[in-house]
Parts: C-alpha cells; structure tokens; sequence
C-alpha cells in the first residue's frame, strides 16, 4: 500500500527563569510524559521519529528547573482533585488520574526523560533527531559561518546525550533555501523536511511530487503533506476542534479565587493550572457556555479519529502507488505540543494509530527506514521556503519584527571580525551562543504574537547586551 | 520601520545598531516583497557628508539587472520592507547622489531563490552507510507525474 513518516518536532524557547516558565511545565505535563508513556507502551513494527530541540534538550536537563516543574504538576493533581460541582466531577477525576500517573512517571524517571527517550530509541520503537541550534531560520541567518554554527551545536547536544550524531534533523519553521542542505550534509545529517512549497517550486518540480523524498546535496528532503497536516492541526476544520475534545483555552485555575491558587500566581499574574474540565462543545459556543468534558467520549472519538486517519491515507497511499507505480510515502509532520498540551487526547490518537497501522497496511516508518531500504530518488533542490503562512518568511519578516534583522545580521558580523582579529577564545565562544540564543524564531513570532511581545523584546535585548558585553571585554559589568 | 536596535521597552548599546560600513543587504520576506536594510558609514567623499546627502536604493533582478523596485532616503541606517515581482533572484545596490548622477557604493549579495542543482531532475540509487547517503546508477525520469495540487490545504503553523 505504502508508507508514511509520522515526525513529531518537540520544541519549546528557552524559558526558564521567565515569567513563561509555565510553559515548559504544561508541555513536560501535557505532551512530553504522556508521549513517554505512549512510546513506552508501543509494540509491533511501527515507528515514530521525534526530533528534539537543543533549547528544549536543556530545559530537560535543567535539575532546577525540573524541581519547580514537578511542584507544578503537584500543584495541579491537587487542584484537579478538589471538591467540584457534581456535573465536573467525573471530568476533574479523570484528569487527576492521569495527571497523578504522569506524576509518578516523572518521579520513576527521576524527572529524565532523554535517557528513557534513548532507551526507546535502541528498543527499536522511535528515530530520534533534534533540530538546528537555538530555534533560529537558517534562511534569515547572515552568514554561512553562523548557519553551520546553529547544525554544529545542535548534533554536538545530541550526541552529547544520545550517543552519536543525528541522522535526521528538523528544520526551524521548515526553513530551507539552497545550501542548507550542503551544511546538512557537511554535519553527517541525511534527512530532513521542507514544506510541500518547496516541491512545488524547486527548478525541476518532483516527478513524484509529496509522494517520494528528493535528493539534494546528499541530503534526502521529505516534503511534509499539506492535506494531513490540516487534518490533524487545524483546530477549526481538523481533529482537535470535535467537540467531544477538552477545550484548550478554558482553566478551571481562573475559576478559582487567588488565595485558592498561590501556585498559579507569579509574579501578581495568575498562569493556566491546566486543569481544564470542559469539552468545545461547539464553534460558536462561548467559554462559560462550555458542557463538561466526558473523557469516554473523548477516548471513543480519538480512537474513531485514528481509524478515520489511517483509511485517509491509506487511500490517498494507494491511489498513488498505483499512479507513480512505486509505492507511495508522505510525511506527516507536526510540532510534538499538539499531541497532549494543545490537544489533550492526542497521545491517545497516535497511540491508536501507532497500534492500529498495520490493519490499515500502511507502514509507519522512519525516514532513516525509508532510505535504509535503497531507494531510487529523484536529484532536485527544494525552493526557498517555511511552514509559515503561504510557505514563506512574511510571519517573522514582518513591521513589528525587521528591526530585529540588522541588529543581528551585524552581531554576526562583528564577531567573525573579532575571530579574524584575535583568534577563537572562551569569551568568543559564549559571545556566539548569546548571539545564537536572540537568533531564535519564538522571539519575532512572540512580537507578532502580541501577548508576549514584551518579553521576546527583552530576551534578544538581554542577548544581545550580554553578546556585546562579551566581545568588547567587559563580561561581568 | 523603526530604527535597527530600537525597541519600545529596552535600550540597547549604540555599538549593536551600526557596524560601521556602507553595507546593503536583502532578506526574503514573501512572493512579492522583501526587507532591506543599508548602513552608511566612513564614506571620503564630501557629497556624502553633507547632511543633505541623498542615497538611491535599487533591488535589481539578477537575470537582466533591470530594477524590480526603487526609492531614494537620507536615513543612513535603517530598512524598509520593499515590493518586488515575484518569481526572481534581487540583489539591491545603494548608490549616492551627486550633482554629476549617481555614484554606487555597494551592493549586496543576490538573495538565495530557487538554484538548480548539478544533475537535477535525474533518479539516483540511495544507499544509507556510516558515512551518510551515497547515490549511484543514475538514471533519467521515468513514468508519468503525479497530479498534485501543493497549493491545497492550508496547513501551515503560523
């Protein structure tokens, strides 16, 4: 029938220490336990790939930090099993139960959760791979110099904690323009993906369109498939926005007076408690409005969604295969946070279709399983492009945003003059990862963003100063 | 566009706004425009000095060097997002104004579009090995193309 890739891109900025630090712990809570759990479970031959971002590889490393995460989640199993109206309360329960299992896997863990990721990886069960450096497009990058930093430092962290150098790595916002993929190849890296624009614009378009990878510069470029993205992603038309599934933006934690949630006050501002007991109930139905979410309803229509996932793409595999006459692959790709802290029944949705492929024949394979098996690929060099909006730069090159360009672009510039000048040197190093560290995507799209607009500013002014500070000499005043 | 560096809530060090040189430089932004951002700096040249001074920019088309866009500023450090034809490689140039024309100071480098690669378009064996992909047994396209609409479904994240 044929195959597809199911990529997952784990990634969250570097937030800790921040008034956004509740980020890392809805998502450590949300999706990255949960999706341990699924993986932990998983049998038979299908296979995930999860790539994992050097800022959110050092979060999970972060003993700190996972000590305020852990009183997080015990903050939140606490309030999810407060006394509710009875209307709530098989809701609240449900969620306690899962929150106190994912509690009591973080602390058989140990609160580790690479080498469990690692573990898995050698069982057989998942690719890993992670993701170019701090988060930055390499497309808006200055220099080539800095672009090859951002790979370097990403395969240097993984190898640092899984073994070896990545075979696959993700892209920031699927950022691609010619000779990214030399630098790919230059780091041993042999996979990556692009957005569906990039096939439909490269010099030779792909014969075989998003249904085979290309080649380019020895790199194997998957173009990710627009339809099952949309299917999957999309809250309005997708998956997610059933409204049998837990409704996102509603928190029982704003319910509650403020002396009844001093763990979800900081610094004057309350933040989400992520106990969320209601379902979407509908399009056009406002928050207070919402009807208590049935968790065996949600489970039930997760696991028709798997089903109705599966037979989709089985039939888009076949009749492809038949028209390409070979058999046809697509790539899947989707940000690791969907599955769990935006869409709280995701891990329930791949654990079924992990499960549930195979009677669907498709394949779920890695990309490294697809180019083990010989392939023959077309040679063709994806167009310039990201996931954005229209699979181009406009949401992060934007009014709000192009100040940011410059700044950086002569960051760049002046600390390739300070090598040329005075050689490599510590100072030198730590200049570069301030600098790499404002070279960041979330912060421009924060700034679009509005609500955090504030912080993204600080944070590449905070890199900035300590990247200038450093390079003039001055660290430390 | 405000100027690069500054921001509404934090100050950042004069150092980090300018580098010092006439530069110009060009970043893709969407299919009908990009951002560019000049410097004007150290110029010996008494016409540039002048407070006055006007500096032409141009973002030229790789392929005929025609201009795609252009406008004339006395900002000497600062950027603008600029509407070109889709479908080009640009390269911008900045040019002084003089009483006698135009005099270029520099131009930037031409922004990465679409660039075919050697051998594009033909099949080619993969082998996965410990040394990455190797590719062998070339071979030219066969069968027919798959009818594939990649404009479809918006799907994108942001």
């Amino acid at each position: 029938m044929g195959a597809i890739s199911l990529i997952l891109h784990a990634h969250l900025p570097a937030v800790a220490g921040t008034p956004v630090e509740f980020w890392f712990h809805e998502a450590l809570l949300g999706c990255y336990l949960p999706l341990t759990e699924v993986l932990r479970r998983a049998r038979g031959p299908a296979r995930l790939t999860l790539s994992i971002s050097p800022p959110l590889i050092d979060m999970l490393t972060d003993a700190e930090l996972l000590v305020r995460a852990r009183a997080y989640i015990a903050a939140h199993c606490a309030l999810a099993e407060q006394a509710r109206a009875p209307e709530l309360s098989r809701a609240a329960e449900a969620v306690a139960r899962r929150s106190r299992a994912m509690l009591a896997l973080f602390d058989e863990l140990d609160g580790d959760l690479l080498t469990i990721w690692r573990d898995v990886r050698d069982a057989g069960r998942v690719e890993l791979g992670t993701c170019a450096g701090t988060h930055a497009i390499l497309p808006l990058l200055h220099t080539v110099d800095f672009r090859r930093m951002h790979i370097e430092h990403a395969c240097e962290r993984f190898a640092e904690h899984f073994g070896s150098r990545p075979r696959f790595m993700w892209l920031p916002e699927c950022g691609f323009a010619p000779g990214v993929d030399a630098l790919l190849n230059e780091a041993g890296v042999w996979a990556t993906v692009v957005e569906a624009r990039a096939f439909g614009e490269a010099t030779v378009p792909p014969l075989h369109g998003k249904y085979a990878p290309v080649i380019t510069e020895n790199v194997a470029a998957f173009a990710r498939d627009p339809e099952s993205s949309a299917r999957v992603w999309s809250g309005e038309t997708g998956y997610p926005g059933d409204a049998a599934y837990r409704e996102f933006h509603r928190d029982a934690g704003y319910d509650s007076p403020e002396d009844a949630v001093p763990d979800f006050i900081v610094d004057g501002e309350r933040i989400p408690s992520a106990v969320k007991l209601w379902r979407v109930t509908g399009h056009d139905v406002s928050l207070d409005a919402k009807e208590p979410w049935d968790p065996d309803l949600a489970s039930h229509t997760a696991a028709r969604h798997a089903d109705h996932f599966l037979r989709t793409i089985a039939a888009d595999l076949g009749a492809a295969s038949e028209e390409i006459g070979r058999p046809a692959h697509l790539c899947c790709a989707f940000d690791a946070e969907l599955f769990g802290h935006w869409w709280y029944e995701g891990p329930t949705f791949l654990e079924e279709v992990l499960a549930r492929s195979a009677e669907h024949e498709v394949d779920l394979v890695t990309p490294s399983d697809y180019l083990a098996a010989g392939p023959s690929l077309q040679v063709s060099r994806p167009a310039i492009s990201t996931w954005g909006a229209n699979g181009d730069f406009s949401w992060w090159v934007d009014e709000s945003t192009t100040w940011i360009i410059p700044l950086l672009h002569t960051a760049e510039d002046r600390w390739l003059d300070a090598r040329r000048r005075d050689g490599q040197s510590a100072s030198l190093a730590e200049a570069a990862r301030e600098l790499m560290s404002a070279q960041a995507s979330d912060w421009p799209f924060a700034i679009r963003g509005v609500r955090y607009a504030g912080l993204a500013r600080r944070q590449i002014a905070q890199h900035v100063i300590a990247f200038d500070r450093l390079l003039s000499g001055r660290a430390g005043s | 566009m405000k100027t690069p560096g500054r921001t509404d809530d934090v100050n950042l060090p004069d150092a980090a706004r300018a580098l010092g040189r006439t530069r110009i430089e060009i970043v893709p932004r969407d299919a009908s425009s990009v951002f560019v951002y000049w410097e004007v700096a150290n110029l010996a040249d008494d016409a540039a000095e002048t407070p006055q001074a006007t500096f032409d920019i141009d973002i030229r088309r790789e392929s005929d060097d025609e201009s795609g866009a252009s406008f004339e500023t006395q900002s000497r450090l600062d950027g603008q997002i600029v509407e070109v034809p889709a479908g080009e490689r640009y390269y911008a140039t900045l040019a002084l104004r003089t009483g006698e024309g135009r005099r270029q100071l520099t131009r930037s480098s031409t922004l990465a579009g679409t660039m075919a690669s050697v051998d594009e378009g033909q099949f080619v064996t993969v082998t996965a090995g410990d040394d990455g992909l190797e590719t062998s047994d070339p071979q030219q396209p066969a069968g027919t193309s798959v009818r594939w609409d990649w404009k479809g479904t918006d799907s994108s994240n942001r």
